[in-house]
């Protein structure tokens, strides 16, 4: 049973001695910790961990997704609130998606869906889903990189990773939408830790970050062993510092730096080293041409903030795949672009859900059926939302608003509850219901499937004080637990 | 009135009534008995039915404490079916916790188990609640005491409870036992103690109802301690005492490099200058440590090292950097500029507690800024200056401390007329309409009118300004309570101020408290050497709260002047001082230490050319070397926030980061990413590039008196015979003498010795 005492003489606030900080092993702090190198394996056995082995993969369509023509389609509405992409019946009796959704319905059982979640801001402020509107105002990812460490012990991939299209293809010149649509914004708001720390920092494989940088040799690698066989050579003579237990660390982590910087973790990122036939089955390539989309292509018209939409989610799921089956913590996939006033700059509802709708269709299911052929199904789990939702009513363009009241939210696997509906939104699709949902109970899902709750409640010193108190405070949305 | 009232009723009048108890009918007790079993199986801690809402509809309190309300909801919801008395095995409570049917915690009780049998008795016996006035615990003890044990030596412990009747029993198979630390000592269920293969001090606690005990089991060494340095002041009188009692030798004591080194880290936060490194060897005397201590505690560096500790500690910071920061750069000039007049720690915190007025006047508005109410700012009085935390009382019975719902909000009380208004922006009026401009307000922290008072809770009783001693305060109707809560806390009779502080400077010289956590000196957190506590807090009382006295008396110990090398008896020890235990530069010491080295700048935005990191005033200065490396953020007023972990990030930085290339002057590394990507607008300032490796090869002495120089600057040392061989070769064979160089400079600054204060 967990102790009412903690172990030993721990207490409530993170106080750990250097005892416990061994024992609590790499979730304790700052990036990857000394006995998460030395002693992975002795505590993945340990029962005090509060880490729960599970991984989060965060699908976020940004813009602002419509929730009538993903998830929470409404029949007996007056035709300009209707589905303007029809309906489909999914696997749960009673519950249709829209209707670009045939293969995630075929999926419903393993999905469950929140119709009353609002993401409380309705203005392309991502901020608020990102971090859960956690008090630190660090991203959920970053959250989760503190109590992990930022990087996996045994496999150097970080904990925090965020997965643009550029990711996938470097080479992709991707012209500049407006405002939060640039790739400049998202490495402004998806990157940086906030009050957890930067060593948490997101890491986006084709960005520039500075653990990005640190982690690509900076010198010639011949320079780099000399260094190192000097550094070897003086700390050898001074052995007697290493008698000391308190000491010893430094070298552990002098070694995987080198080994990292030796190898890189570009393994992970690679999907060339992915069997073909996988890559198949997530490729959305086919599904439409990205450049009739794209500048001069024939579907453009102009719409600028379509310019970061890309064909490539299949891909950059298989990429979170890769990286979460690599002892990744959290990763962001970013699709784009979800807006869709019709007005120049935007497409319009029917046509934005045209090409984005069964990308996102066949990318989840894809997802979905592999985690579940690799036995990941209830280790990781997949949220897909965005930053809000679309006001229900579309204009005689078929344009759409901002709207904050009701974001989809779809989660799966995690070995959560899966194979419901949670919640209820208006007849129109406009407000919740049933008790609204809320960003910090996005957060505390997140944290209370990571984590084991009652062990932390018992003894916050299994995770850095500031998780543990989000755990502590945190209500999940009840229904999956 | 309500079903809570009346149980607080009830629950008062077992308290204040000691004397009109009645006898528990003969049978199973529900309160001394049942409900400690469940505490016991840990079915009411708060992650199982002792949360807020109960586990799938069965709620417990939490651990325990309010048993009347457990008995409704055992015997009387759920329609009974949690006990059954006509069919006692059937009832719910016991086929739960045997997991005859499924329950979400599993399997928690053996039916062949005495408690099983204690449980089903209860409910044969007809589910009895205990009368109200039944007589209450008075203490229990742990039995045998303090003790010594050999390696691998077993006992049995006893836990006794005295009720206020005068009686006692035995509840050692009802009481929660623990022991440890895990590698020292073990205690299972029954009370069967046995001590491991290691030798140390470790503890056994046990908790029954709402009491707590603690026993010390020394588990010796058994070396016999022939030599000793002399001991010099109280704090080497009794660690040497203890270390014999342990059988512990000490190390012997370290070289005068290394003190020199150590001392000016501690105490300045800096690295020792090449000049200081060269005369300390030369001084002679036998003052001359009693004369560095001197020296560095009169220097502005100690001031500046000591306000970068308690300017975290005591929340000097902002949100953002765009924030106004002139009331953080003013909070922590007053911080240090007390440091560094020597004010006395009492009136240090006097002057703290009963801040009042705008924060132009007032710098220390900043720390009621970041509490905001009386709860958060008794919890910060609690920890930072009694070394309690009771936040755990705030809604709840301390779970392994005396501290009640009462004790907490009254303490809270003093601060309840305390005001604290935040700054308000100017608003612009209208010229047209004649409306003029509002000027803006200052943060300013006032004093309401009223009688300061809390609501208790769960009685809604009127609670009154009180210290943890739960007396209250003598208050006259226009006083304000926070001069008697500091005069209080401050007073040279309380039992926690003046040991909180010498054993928080005691960890800051030691990495390790007397009590550590230094900010958790609960009864069941007993110190490693209580007879020393109390010493160094009576002398630091004596010494009228004189901070640098306490330090000097620290320093000047021969305890610190230990080396760090482990002897053959030692190296295992992390508890009694039996040798210097290393740490790494904490954050903004090693990049000072760095650019020492390096003879870089780090810019930092928003504070003025050449500040180093540790006097930068708060939080807000980006750095990403600061935070990788643990800075506090300066967020709560525990020390555990600066975090002194390795990771692999910081290794990363240390030996493959632009910033660290830079500072050792090495040529700036070929682009390989895409030229055309764009700079992360979240990267911090560049640093400068140092300017050491282009002295270096200016200097046209020989490499050995070169490298000797770097050595003093570096280590506080000069080089070794071997390594200045291997420098030496180095330089030769790399044929490039600034290559060689940098590689020099990056060996350094990435050796361990560098690294550790040692």
């Amino acid at each position: 049973m967990f102790s009412v005492f903690g172990s030993g003489r721990t207490r409530t606030c993170a106080g750990l001695s250097r005892r416990e900080l061994l024992r609590v092993g790499s979730l304790s702090l700052g990036g990857l910790s000394l006995p998460g190198l030395l002693a992975t394996k002795a505590q993945a056995a340990n029962p005090t961990t509060a880490f729960r082995d599970k991984a989060v993969v965060m699908l976020f369509l940004v813009g602002g997704p419509p929730q009538i023509e993903t998830f929470d389609p409404k029949e007996n509405v007056p035709d300009n609130i209707k589905s303007c992409t029809g309906e489909v019946q999914t696997a749960l009796a009673g519950v249709k998606f829209g209707g670009t959704f045939p293969k995630m319905g075929a999926r419903a059982d393993r999905l469950a869906v929140v119709r009353s979640f609002g993401s409380t801001d309705g203005g392309h402020n991502q901020l608020p889903v990102i971090t859960g509107r956690s008090p630190m105002k660090s991203p959920m990812a970053a959250i989760v990189a503190r109590a992990l460490g930022a990087m996996n012990p045994k496999t150097g991939v970080p904990t925090n990773t965020v997965i643009v299209p550029e990711a996938i293809k470097p080479d992709l010149k991707l012209n500049n939408p407006t405002g939060p649509f640039q790739l400049d914004y998202a490495v402004k708001n998806y990157l940086p830790a906030g009050g957890v720390g930067r060593a948490y920092d997101g890491f986006m494989p084709s960005g520039s970050d500075t653990l990005m940088k640190n982690l690509q040799l900076q010198m010639a690698q011949a320079d780099f062993d000399d260094r190192q066989s000097l550094l070897g050579k003086l700390d050898g003579l001074k052995r007697t510092l290493d008698k000391t237990g308190e000491v010893a660390g430094i070298d552990a982590f002098q070694r995987q730096a080198a080994e990292v910087l030796a190898k890189g973790i570009a393994d992970a990122f690679d999907l060339s080293k992915e069997d073909p036939k996988t890559v198949a089955k997530y490729d959305t390539g086919h599904l439409f041409n990205m450049d009739d989309y794209h500048k001069g292509g024939k579907n453009y018209n102009n719409l600028v903030n379509q310019s970061r939409a890309t064909n490539l989610l299949g891909k950059q799921m298989l990429l979170a795949r890769r990286l979460v089956e690599r002892g990744a913590g959290f990763v962001t996939v970013l699709d784009g672009c979800w807006d869709f006033h019709a007005d120049g700059n935007n497409p319009s509802c029917p046509v934005g859900m045209s090409f984005l709708g069964p990308q996102l269709d066949h990318a989840v299911a894809a997802f979905l059926d592999d985690l579940k052929d690799r036995g990941l199904e209830d280790k990781v789990l997949l949220i897909i939302t965005g930053e809000m939702g679309r006001s229900p009513a579309k204009g005689k363009n078929g344009g759409t608003g901002h709207h904050a009241d009701i974001t989809p939210l779809v989660l799966a696997g995690g070995g959560l509850k899966m194979g419901q509906v949670i919640g209820k939104s208006d007849k129109t699709g406009a407000k919740p219901v049933t008790k609204a949902y809320k960003p910090e109970h996005l957060l505390a899902t997140v944290l209370h499937t990571m984590f084991d709750a009652s062990a932390v409640r018992t003894n916050s010193a299994l995770l850095p004080a500031e998780v543990a108190n989000l755990v502590n405070a945190g209500q999940p949305i009840s229904e999956l637990f | 009135m309500s079903s809570r009232s009346v149980l607080s009723t009830l629950f008062a009048l077992a308290l204040f009534a000691p004397d009109s108890v009645a006898a528990e009918p003969a049978g199973v007790s529900f309160t001394t008995e049942v409900v400690p079993t469940l505490t016991k199986l840990g079915c009411n801690t708060g992650g199982c039915h002792g949360k807020a809402e109960g586990q799938n509809g069965f709620k417990l309190s939490l651990f325990g404490f309010e048993p009347q309300d457990d008995y409704e909801y055992i015997a009387k919801e759920a329609r009974g079916r949690r006990v059954f008395a006509a069919a006692p095995a059937q009832s719910l409570l016991l086929l739960k916790a045997t997991g005859s049917v499924p329950h979400g915690g599993g399997k928690r009780l053996d039916t062949q188990s005495d408690a099983y049998e204690l449980l089903k008795r209860w409910v044969v016996e007809g589910a009895r609640s205990s009368p109200a006035n039944a007589p209450s615990l008075e203490r229990i003890e742990v039995q045998p005491g303090s003790k010594l044990l050999q390696r691998g030596e077993k006992l049995q412990a006893s836990v006794v409870a005295h009720f206020r009747d005068g009686s006692k029993r035995d509840v050692t198979r009802l009481a929660v036992l623990e022991a440890g630390p895990a590698d020292l000592l073990a205690v299972d269920a029954n009370g069967a103690v046995s001590a491991k293969q290691q030798s140390g001090s470790a503890t056994l606690t046990a908790r029954y109802m709402d009491a707590v005990a603690v026993a010390r089991i020394t588990i010796p060494f058994g070396t016999p301690v022939t030599k000793l340095p002399p001991a010099k002041t109280v704090a080497d009188e009794l660690v040497f005492k203890q270390l014999k009692e342990l059988g512990l030798p000490p190390s012997e004591l370290c070289d005068d490099a290394t003190f020199l080194r150590r001392a000016t880290i501690d105490i300045c936060g800096r690295l020792p200058t090449k000049e200081e490194a060269e005369a300390f060897a030369k001084e002679n005397g036998a003052d001359k440590y009693e004369k560095l201590i001197d020296r560095l505690l009169a220097s502005p560096d100690y001031a500046d090292y000591f306000a970068n500790k308690w300017s975290a500690l005591l929340r000097n910071r902002r949100n953002a950097p765009n924030e106004d920061a002139k009331p953080n750069v003013a909070f922590h000039a007053w911080i240090r500029d007390g440091l560094k007049d020597n004010k006395p720690f009492d009136a240090f915190v006097r002057e703290l507690l009963t801040a009042t007025g705008p924060v132009d006047d007032n710098p220390r508005a900043v720390w009621y800024r970041e509490l905001k109410d009386s709860a958060n700012l008794a919890e910060d009085v609690a920890q930072l200056f009694l070394g309690q935390r009771v936040a755990c009382a705030k809604c709840h019975h301390h779970p392994h401390d005396r501290w009640t719902q009462g004790d907490y909000w009254s303490l809270a009380a003093a601060f309840a007329r305390t005001d604290v208004q935040l700054a308000t922006a100017l608003k612009k009026g209208d010229p047209k309409k004649n409306i003029p401009d509002t000027p803006g307000q200052p943060l300013t922290v006032a004093l309401k009118s009223g009688t300061a008072t809390m609501p208790h809770p769960r009685t809604n009783a009127k609670l009154f300004p009180a210290g943890l001693d739960g007396k209250p305060f003598a208050l006259s109707d226009d006083a304000d309570p926070r001069e008697k809560l500091a005069e209080w806390v401050t007073a040279t009779d309380n039992p926690y101020f003046a040991r909180t502080l010498v054993n928080r400077y005691w960890k800051h010289f030691f990495s390790r408290g007397l009590v550590d956590p230094e900010d958790d000196m609960s009864a069941t957190n007993p110190a490693s050497n209580p007879e020393l506590l109390d010493a160094l807090a009576k002398r630091f009382v004596a010494d009228k709260y004189d901070t640098k006295k306490l330090i000097r008396l620290i320093c000047t110990s021969n305890v610190y002047r230990l080396s760090s090398t482990p002897n053959d008896h030692n190296a295992n020890d992390k508890q009694h001082f039996a040798r210097f235990y290393p740490r790494r530069l904490n954050a903004e010491v090693l990049l000072d230490a760095i650019d020492a080295v390096a003879l870089a700048k780090t810019p930092f935005r928003g504070v003025p050319a050449g500040t180093r990191a540790v006097q930068l005033p708060d939080n807000q200065s980006d750095s990403y070397f600061l935070s990788v490396f643990g800075r506090p953020d300066g967020a709560s007023a525990c020390e555990c926030e600066r975090n002194s972990d390795a990771n692999l990030a910081q290794a990363l930085l240390l030996m493959n980061s632009e910033e660290l290339l830079a500072k050792i002057g090495a040529p700036p590394p070929a682009p390989k990413t895409d030229p055309k990507a764009k700079p992360n607008p979240n990267a911090g300032p560049k640093a400068a590039p140092g300017e050491r490796l282009t002295k270096l090869l200016a200097d046209k002495r020989p490499h050995a008196e070169k490298l000797r120089d770097l050595y003093l600057v570096a280590l506080s040392r000069e080089p070794m015979k071997d390594e200045l061989a291997i420098l030496v070769g180095h330089i030769e064979k790399k044929g490039d003498d600034r290559a060689a160089y940098a590689d020099i400079l990056w060996a350094l600054l990435n050796t361990k010795e560098f690294l550790f204060n040692h």
